[in-house]
């Protein structure tokens, strides 16, 4: 029996070695050189990609013994120096010899003088859905904070006011520090302070998860940014920071800051600590412009809006050039991992601030064929002091559910003095404390049911007390003049419970969300006159809102295709004083369709309609004094304004081109919006909100191309928006006007990256806004700027630059301003020197004019004078 | 972490088809490893790869550990060496089977071991890119260890790393199934022809395969049993996994 089976294993060896072919023959050269190795390879095709079999040939003979079938046999040679070689067998026949003798010809491309370069490390690196771009491709010398370097990276924008960063058009939801999100959502901390030798890559992640339970459920499309520190970041690192200087008159300027990073396996913190007076904001919270960032604007939804409004420090400039503070920023951020399963956050803030600013204007009113010139001098001085504690704990019960629980405790004050000469004839003096104390609790309960389900319930509890008093005297006895003080306080509280399904069936991802939220905004306030001791106007509003909801989503994902649409409906029940209970029903549809043309290009279109119950902000019948010349008082209504939006856009981000090109429409038809009806006289601004159901839209273009372009070694950018809004209004009770402003702002930008000593930079932006009124009477205002830096860097420790601003509004005002920065990194990179001036042509005084469909206006501030920093930094 | 890349450039009337290539050799696990910097010099008719070298007093090698303290240890005591030597080769010529390495005994003497190389090789319709180049994927298995190797046609020369040679290509890149042994390309340029006796080197005797890795395991079971005997009651245990050894374990 063995035998048997062995001589049948025999003959079936014989039996394939009979249907395999052999292929074999010599190898010889033009140059009748011995080839005393080459590689011999089988293919099954000429452009087939991997090797089926080889054979090692020796001393210019080859044979081989093909041991599988093929229907078309590529035979190919490999010998260095020589070129390849190669011939096909096609439909060869079984158990056939083949001898193909090969001829080598030398390669015609020679290799010599081998040259060894060490290559700049590559800019960026994709990697799925996240690019890796290495911060010391993008550094130019001039950057200390690693917001400096994020602004020049591909698909990157920063909010020169707020710091918040949008990537390829959509908001980034986090930074995170090593992967850990250590400031909670408040990322501009991380942005504005760490230091940009402190990080090794900036990774932009596309489809990022915050809650790692809902992973592959959630909707794609969300952005998020971590940086990775150096490899060499231990224990603790940090830096200090120091900048002493002169303004004008011998006044000191200072900027000074320190700040640590820990990390280590369960404990990642970051501190700050900041003192300045050359209008640098190193925090989260923007007292210059009072703009807002995200996550404040999502806190907005539960807080008290501030009815008499703080000044405000805008104007075409820049903030670095006209506002004059002393801030002083202090920043704790902690993150303990106390076992696997259980975390702890926490973040503590302290602001503290004195903003001054001294401006003037002047306006010119027509109104009804009736011209009058009101103006105000203001020497205003704002004072914010801000003590807030995040804290948040994050507990996994098991593998599959967790809790989180999120506390926030804020206390705010913000002092406002103003000296103010009104009409260059009445002298006041103004006060206003806005003091608020907000408090918030979240909870989020996360159980992932299954591969393809979870569920969630979340709550919010917040309570808000917002104080305002504005007290306004004159500064000689004048009985003509105002002499009054207005109080406000009004309280919020806020409680909702949603539990939500998230889920997904193959390519299509859902949601369904059911809750109910209760919303309690009582408001009283009174407005008394000092001199006559009276009353003159109280409103003591109540006013309450129910709502059960039920929002669902659906996003389908069909190759190319993905399709995502919402319906949201909701049982609205409000209440306000002296009004009956009003219920309403709204639905809410949305649809995105989204085609990916290629990985790097796609195009969308989406229609929505929503319903904003606008009555919120409108509540108080009588009047309320917010500055020395105006009141507001509104006609409350709880009517429901609706909106139909229309959106196209295309989106192309080729990064290892250096190409991109957005275009975008949008159309919005409205109806219904509270509007205003403005009564103005040289002393006096009246304006009361009513709320009437009118039709009205608006239409937007925007359109941007980014290239870099070899020939010329530089990056240029063209960014254009232009919009056409409608809006009506009525002045001095006039019949309704109906107004249309047109709106035009470009950007046009050019960035050299020459290998040599110098680059440069220019930025050319130009303003447009046309109004016209419903006697067509056109009010035209143009505005650009042009910023030109010329960079030097003439080797590794130097590093130079100037910069050249031109301002211009209405062709009738124009500003030059000149800037310069020295900068010696001495070869222990531990330390760095620099010298810096500002405004060295010592501009005093920045005049903006500026026309509506009823005024022309000039306003002027002063401007932070000529100054001269010497600053050294040292990092550990 | 800089990238190192080699620029060809057009000119001259002589080539050459020598090349040295610079891996790395990381051996050991995410806990504790030791990279060492290894030369290959090959024409595609011989070649040798050295490794283990000591230059100026200090080991081309560097350490790495979980523990900081015991990094400082290795650093300490491992990376200063008396004297310097030219490390460890490995001669092969490509058209035979022959292979000549030059070891060091447990007892640190240089010895010319003469070895057969025969390994399982088979190619696998696996691709990525290795260094640049489009890479294959192969196994060669030796029986004891088998490697998972990257190897480019487009370097037309049947060499690699250490004993890896008779593919139809040169190896970037090659790893054990553990993970222990590792090689990867860092650098690979031209070189002038090498001189017929640069492939050969200093020994004190010739050994035959089996009697050095019996002599090894002898001498190295010894020093086990010795250290054990000062600890007799510690659970001491002692692991070969040298690539010129089988792995072996002494309780």
């Amino acid at each position: 029996m063995p035998l048997q089976k062995y001589f049948l294993l025999l003959l079936l060896l014989n039996l394939s070695g009979l249907t395999a072919q052999t292929i074999k023959g010599k190898i010889t050269t033009i140059d009748n050189k011995i080839i005393e190795t080459a590689s011999i390879i089988i293919k099954d095709s000429i452009k087939a990609k991997g090797i089926k079999e080889y054979t090692i040939a020796l001393n210019g003979n080859y044979e081989i013994l093909l041991t599988k079938e093929y229907k078309t046999i590529c035979v190919e040679i490999a010998v260095s120096n020589y070129s390849k070689d190669s011939f096909t067998i096609s439909n060869p026949e079984k158990g056939k010899t083949y001898v193909y003798d090969f001829l080598l010809k030398k390669d015609k491309v020679i290799a010599i003088q081998e040259v060894k370069i060490s290559a700049k490390r590559r800019s960026y690196t994709e990697v799925k859905d996240t690019v890796n771009f290495n911060v010391a491709a993008y550094k130019d010398g001039s950057d200390r904070k690693i917001q400096d370097v994020i602004k020049k990276l591909p698909g990157m924008e920063v909010n020169d006011n707020t710091g918040e960063i949008k990537y390829k058009g959509m908001s980034v939801e986090t930074v995170q520090l090593d992967g850990e999100d250590l400031f909670s959502g408040n990322y501009t901390i991380g942005t504005k302070n760490i230091n940009v030798n402190m990080i090794d890559q900036v990774q932009a992640i596309e489809n990022f998860a915050s809650n790692k339970l809902l992973k592959g459920l959630e909707r794609d499309g969300k952005v998020a940014l971590n940086l990775k520190l150096k490899k060499n970041i231990i224990d603790v690192s940090g830096s200090v920071n120091s900048s002493l200087g002169a303004f004008k008159q011998e006044k000191i300027a200072t900027d000074s800051d320190a700040n640590f990073l820990s990390v280590s396996s369960k404990i990642k913190s970051f501190g700050t600590l900041s003192y300045n007076n050359i209008a640098l904001n190193y925090s989260p919270f923007d007292y210059f412009g009072n703009f807002q960032s995200k996550k404040d604007g999502q806190n907005q939804t539960f807080k008290n809006n501030k009815i008499i409004p703080e000044f405000s420090f805008l104007n075409m400039l820049d903030n670095k050039r006209t506002v004059l503070n002393n801030s002083i920023f202090a920043n704790y951020n902690i993150s303990l991992k106390k076992s696997p399963n259980t975390s702890y956050k926490s973040n503590l803030y302290f602001v503290r601030d004195a903003i001054s600013s001294l401006n003037f204007s002047e306006t010119n009113n027509t109104v009804d064929d009736q011209n009058f010139t009101t103006s105000d001098s203001n020497n205003a001085i704002k004072k914010p002091l801000l003590l807030r504690a995040d804290f948040n704990i994050k507990s996994f019960g098991s593998e599959s559910s967790s809790i989180d629980y999120d506390v926030m405790v804020s206390k705010e004050k913000v002092k406002s003095k103003t000296k103010i000469i009104q009409n260059k004839a009445l002298s006041y003096n103004t006060n206003l404390l806005s003091d608020d104390f907000f408090l918030k609790s979240k909870i989020v309960y996360t159980k992932r049911i299954s591969d393809n389900k979870a569920f969630q319930l979340t709550t919010h509890q917040t309570f808000d007390v917002l104080n305002q008093q504005y007290k306004i005297t004159p500064q000689e006895s004048n009985t003509a003049a105002v002499n009054a003080i207005q109080d406000i306080e009004s309280r919020k509280t806020f409680f909702d419970l949603q539990s939500s399904i998230i889920g997904k069936i193959k390519r299509a991802k859902y949601s369904m969300n059911l809750g109910l939220e209760y919303t309690s905004n009582p408001l009283n306030s009174s407005l008394e006159d000092l001199t006559l001791s009276i009353p003159i106007s109280t409103n003591a509003v109540v006013f309450e809102k129910n709502k059960v909801f039920l929002n669902n989503s659906f996003d389908y994902d069909w190759g190319n295709w993905r399709i995502f649409s919402t319906l949201n409906l909701s049982l609205l029940n409000r209440y306000l004083k002296k009004q009956s209970r009003v219920n309403d029903f709204i639905v809410e549809p949305e649809i995105n369709l989204n085609y990916k043309f290629s990985r790097i290009s796609s195009f969308n279109i989406s229609l929505s309609s929503k319903i904003n119950p606008q009555a919120d902000n409108f509540v108080y019948a009588n009047e309320v004094l917010i500055n020395n010349r105006t009141t507001i008082k509104n006609t409350p209504s709880l009517a429901l304004q609706k909106t139909a939006t229309y959106n196209a856009n295309y989106n192309l981000y080729d990064l290892s081109n250096q190409f991109q090109i957005n275009i975008g429409i949008n159309y919005s038809d409205n109806k219904g919006d509270f509007f205003s009806n403005i009564n103005i006289d040289q002393n006096n601004t009246q304006i009361e909100y009513f709320f009437l159901n009118e039709k009205f839209n608006n239409r937007s273009f925007n359109f941007m191309i980014e290239k870099y372009l070899p020939f010329m070694e530089s990056t240029i950018r063209f960014k254009t928006l232009y919009s056409i809004s409608n809006y009506k209004n009525f002045i001095n009770y006039s019949e309704i006007r109906d107004n249309k402003s047109k709106n035009l702002i470009n950007e046009l930008f050019l960035k050299s990256a020459f290998d040599g000593k110098f680059n440069f930079e220019n930025v050319f932006k130009y303003n447009l806004r046309l109004t016209i009124n419903n006697e067509n009477q056109n009010f035209e205002n143009i505005n650009y700027n042009n910023s030109f830096k010329l960079l030097f860097k003439p080797n590794k420790k130097w590093f130079a630059n100037a910069v050249y601003d031109i301002y211009s509004t209405n062709q009738k005002t124009k500003y030059s301003f000149i800037d310069f920065l020295i900068k010696y990194t001495p070869s222990d990179k531990r330390f760095a020197f620099s010298l810096a001036g500002k405004n060295l042509l010592n501009n005093e005084n920045f005049i903006e004019i500026q026309t509506s469909d009823y005024y022309t206006s000039i306003y002027g501030s002063n401007i932070m004078p000529r100054t001269l920093l010497i600053s050294c930094n040292y990092s550990f | 972490m800089k990238s190192i890349y080699l620029l060809f450039l057009f000119l001259n009337f002589n080539f050459y088809a020598q090349l040295k290539i610079e891996y790395d050799y990381t051996m050991g696990n995410h806990e504790s490893s030791t990279i060492n910097k290894c030369y290959l010099y090959t024409d595609g008719v011989n070649s040798k790869f050295v490794y283990r070298r000591i230059i100026n007093g200090e080991t081309e090698s560097i350490f790495t550990h979980i523990n900081p303290t015991v990094l400082e240890f290795m650093n300490s005591k491992f990376k200063k060496q008396a004297g310097d030597s030219i490390g460890k080769i490995v001669l092969k010529k490509m058209n035979s089977d022959s292979i000549y390495c030059r070891y060091s005994t447990a007892d640190n003497k240089y010895v010319k071991v003469l070895e057969k190389n025969t390994p399982i090789i088979k190619i696998v319709d696996e691709f990525k890119t290795v260094f640049n180049y489009n890479c294959q994927k192969a196994i060669f298995d030796f029986g004891e260890r088998v490697f998972e190797v990257w190897f480019t046609n487009d370097i037309p020369i049947s060499d690699g790393p250490w004993k890896l040679k008779g593919l139809p290509g040169l190896v970037l890149s090659a790893k054990t199934n553990d993970g222990i042994h590792h090689f990867e390309i860092t650098s690979l340029k031209n070189c002038p022809p090498f001189e017929k006796s640069f492939f050969d080197f200093p020994f004190v005797k010739i050994l035959s395969k089996e009697v050095f890795v019996d002599d090894f395991i002898r001498i190295t079971e010894n020093k086990f049993k010795y250290q054990k005997s000062q600890k007799p009651d510690a659970n001491s245990t002692m692991t070969i996994d040298m690539l010129d050894i089988p792995k072996t374990l002494f309780k």
